[in-house]
């Protein structure tokens, strides 16, 4: 049986030469920048010693994680990740999916072309000019939306200033920023569905939304599974641009998540083993996370990731 | 190739190598290197590491000496990070420096830094006279003397400065004590003398530094904190929801923000670029910052001011007076930055050398005065009039790394120095502010000594100080009681008493006999 492994794999090899080839150097990119340097990973078990180095720091076990896992900031950050990350998962991931079917019924090809090109763009802008965007238009006093809402006799919205409505304003600004670029990869996937299927359909009597429904949708369920997938194993994960630079000490209780924590208790103290500490945790949960979902949708039937 | 010809170019090469093997030993055997750190501010057509004053330094202790002067240039905006790079792969200058004190505790905890007392002692006579003792006392760590701080000969912070124009309008005079400010404020509000439109007036403009987020209303504050004895008050230092008194400061803030103010959006304004647009363009009343912040040519307040509304006047006003009737001044402690010597150079001693050299004061003024004729030609008052000089001749302020700013050998000539590399115009008021930022029968240090659990909790407290401000000052009156005293209390448990407890100790072990 080995033998017969083998030698397909000499054989597939022996074809595709230039196709390993090809492959070989990402494979090598992420052997050494991303497989080898997580031997540091250790210094969440010690008390890093910048002069001592990774290995000669000395040993402390699990202190870092007890010191963590007693913070109630920590508590607090946890909460607030696992929050935001759940609204946007329910808020956010349907928005490309939406939109990708949105611009594939455009007939017109220019304004598709156009449209597209528009809805990409924010994807590029750099998250700090984002915040003194986001500062400009939602400020309570001086921002340009409520200054016109306060021209038509209404009072403000507190965006930025009230904890709730904040958390709507940072949904919203993510929607705004991703949704574009994220319909690439759906956009690809529609365009792989055999039209004889809406055809088929067309002669069923089925209108415009029910071919949404019964066939767009389910044709591109594998994609939507993978991502899926994908996302719930980064459910402890939160960018740290995004919650830094649109939170503000108004809304610090919502505002403080996973990484401006370990931004400010690990990496501005100089306390590098315990901010290890916090990303190790993640990633553990992150991985037990992924596996149980692609399980779970191996179950039930979608090919999972593996 | 033929093989005649490889054995000749190998030959060749090996030969030319050789050479230089040995034409290194033999440098090596006459001199040696000093690599400084330098910052570097990115000022177009001037090189941090190889200008006129990097040559001169050469010239005048590096070649006496036997010595090459290299200048390891770090960039202003990142210096913390890069420096911890740099001690951390064991390829740093033999002088590096940092102004927080937590991270020279740090390195120095941390095993990474040299013991330079011995050496002080027998290489840098001149420098300890020059530094003196209190300035020294700063970069002690265990005992030891891990750092040397640079001299800082201005020790004012703040002063607090309102729109004489405007109170000018109302017929007001220049207040002399809290309530008086208070009532020209509320005045300020209701009659709007600047005409800028009743709901855009900030009476008191106020911002939020995460790393310091008390600052702009210290002077108010302080008016309230009860008068402690010394170690009172260095126990309770930075733990500013603990100071007794600091919640009556406090309360009146939270007073003067339910009655509209103080500057409405003020907790957004991270880098106080809003407060400064709302200062320069006249719709601020009145502000507590840095003594000369108003006047600097960069946010250029009052410059702007000026130009926005003739006859706008920005002065310093002192009436923050406490129930005893006095007036308690924060000072900055004597010291600048700290100068240390990593425990991987090989280079202590032409270290200490070379700041021993710069301690001599004709060494001194050339570094920070420049060369008479291009980087002044008259003297002002018996100062030197700074002329700005581009390229290799610009004068920064930093080369001269024992000293933070200039020393004219007596307070008066330093604030007359100060004042003259202002704007013209200014003078008066700036001395005036300095004045007012020193003046006070009981001022106080913040002085800083290591503490462990004070260097773990240091970014959670600014970032706590941060969030109980904004909740304090901001909730109704009538919750102002219990809002304070949960945040406080939890304040008070998470980190206050561990951090006080530490100090005491700390405080009572080294600092005997103050008062």
């Amino acid at each position: 049986m080995a033998n017969k492994i083998k030698r397909s794999l000499r054989l597939d090899i022996k074809r595709g030469a230039h196709l390993y080839l090809l492959f070989l150097l990402p494979f090598i990119f992420f052997i050494i920048f991303r497989y080898i340097p997580m031997y540091g990973v250790i210094i969440a078990f010690k008390e890093y010693n910048i002069f001592e180095g990774i290995f000669k720091s000395p040993w402390i076990g699990f202190a870092y994680f007890k010191e963590v896992f007693s913070m109630s900031d920590f508590h607090r950050a946890l909460r607030n990740t696992l929050m935001l990350n759940i609204l946007d998962l329910i808020f956010s991931f349907p928005a490309p999916i939406i939109l990708a079917i949105l611009l594939n019924e455009l007939r017109i090809n220019w304004f598709k072309r156009l449209s597209q090109t528009f809805l990409y763009l924010p994807y590029f802008i750099s998250w700090v000019i984002i915040g003194g965007i986001t500062l400009q238009l939602f400020a309570s006093h001086s921002g340009i939306i409520n200054i016109f809402i306060k021209a038509i006799g209404f009072k403000p919205i507190p965006f930025l200033t009230n904890k709730y409505v904040w958390i709507g304003t940072y949904i919203m600004v993510g929607i705004w920023q991703s949704a574009g670029w994220g319909t690439i990869i759906y956009l690809a996937a529609i365009a792989g569905i055999n039209p004889e299927l809406y055809e088929a359909a067309t002669m069923d009597g089925a209108g415009k939304i029910q071919q949404i429904i019964h066939v767009t949708l389910p044709c591109i369920r594998q994609t939507i599974v993978i991502l899926l997938i994908l996302n719930l194993g980064r459910i402890l994960t939160i960018s740290f641009d995004r919650p830094f630079v649109i939170g503000n000490h108004y809304v610090r209780d919502f505002s403080d998540v996973i990484s401006t924590f370990v931004y400010r208790v690990g990496l501005q103290s100089m306390r590098f083993s315990l901010a290890t500490a916090v990303g190790l945790f993640q990633s553990f949960v992150g991985m037990i996370l992924l596996l149980v979902s692609n399980y779970l949708a191996n179950k039930f039937g979608e090919q999972g990731i593996w | 190739m033929k093989k005649s010809n490889f054995k000749l170019i190998a030959f060749i090469f090996l030969i030319t190598l050789a050479l230089i093997c040995v034409n290194f030993t033999v440098d090596a055997a006459k001199r040696v290197e000093l690599k400084v750190e330098v910052f570097d501010r990115g000022i177009p057509g001037y090189q941090a590491d190889n200008n006129y004053w990097t040559k001169w330094i050469q010239k005048n202790f590096g070649d006496p000496n036997n010595i090459d002067v290299k200048f390891v240039t770090v960039l202003r905006a990142e210096e913390v990070q890069k420096l911890n790079v740099l001690m951390a792969t064991g390829e740093a200058p033999d002088i590096v420096f940092v102004y927080t004190p937590e991270i020279f505790y740090n390195y120095a905890k941390q095993g990474g830094l040299t013991d330079v007392g011995a050496l002080l002692d027998k290489y840098g006579k001149n420098l300890k006279k020059y530094l003196g003792p209190d300035c020294l006392q700063m970069g002690i760590y265990d005992a030891k003397q891990y750092a040397i701080p640079a001299k800082r000969v201005l020790i004012g912070t703040y002063a607090s400065f309102i729109r004489k124009d405007w109170l000018d309008k109302l017929g007001l005079p220049i207040p002399k004590t809290r309530d008086e400010w208070y009532n020209a404020l509320k005045a300020f509000k209701e009659k709007d003398p600047g005409n800028v439109g009743k709901d855009k007036v900030i009476p008191l403009a106020l911002n939020l530094d995460p790393q310091n987020a008390t600052w702009g209303a210290r002077l108010l504050i302080d008016s309230f904190v009860k008068e402690m004895d010394f170690y009172e008050e260095q126990t309770t230092y930075t733990l500013f929801w603990l100071k007794p008194g600091f919640k009556e400061g406090i309360r009146f803030l939270n007073k003067m923000y339910n009655e509209g103010l103080i500057s409405p959006e003020f907790a957004l304004d991270r880098d106080a670029k809003m407060s400064d647009r709302d200062t320069a363009q006249g719709r601020v009343g009145s502000m507590m910052c840095n003594f000369d912040y108003p006047y600097r040519t960069t946010p250029g307040l009052v410059v702007e001011l000026q130009k926005n509304v003739p006859g706008a006047s920005f002065v310093p006003v002192d009436c923050f007076v406490n129930a005893n009737g006095n007036k308690r001044k924060r000072l900055y402690t004597p010291n600048g930055f700290f100068m240390m010597i990593p425990k991987t150079s090989k280079r202590s001693v032409e270290a200490i050398k070379y700041l021993n050299w710069m301690s001599d004061p004709k060494v001194i003024d050339f570094l920070t005065n420049g060369e008479k004729g291009t980087n002044y030609t008259e003297l002002k008052e018996g100062i030197p009039v700074n002329v700005l000089v581009e390229g290799e001749k610009r004068l920064t302020t930093d080369i001269c790394i024992i000293l933070n700013g200039k020393d004219y050998g007596s307070l008066e000539r330093n604030i007359t120095a100060l004042s003259l590399s202002f704007v013209p115009g200014l003078q008066e008021l700036i001395k005036q502010a300095y004045k007012q930022s020193i003046d006070g029968n009981k001022p106080y240090y913040e002085l800083s000594f290591p503490v462990d659990s004070y260097a773990k909790y240091r970014t959670t407290i600014l970032e706590k100080d941060a969030e109980i401000y904004v909740k304090t000052l901001t909730c109704k009156p009538n919750d102002f009681d219990s809002v304070y005293d949960k945040l406080a209390g939890e304040y008070n448990d998470a980190y206050g008493k561990e951090v006080m407890a530490e100090r005491a100790a700390y405080l009572k072990a080294n600092f005997k006999n103050k008062k």
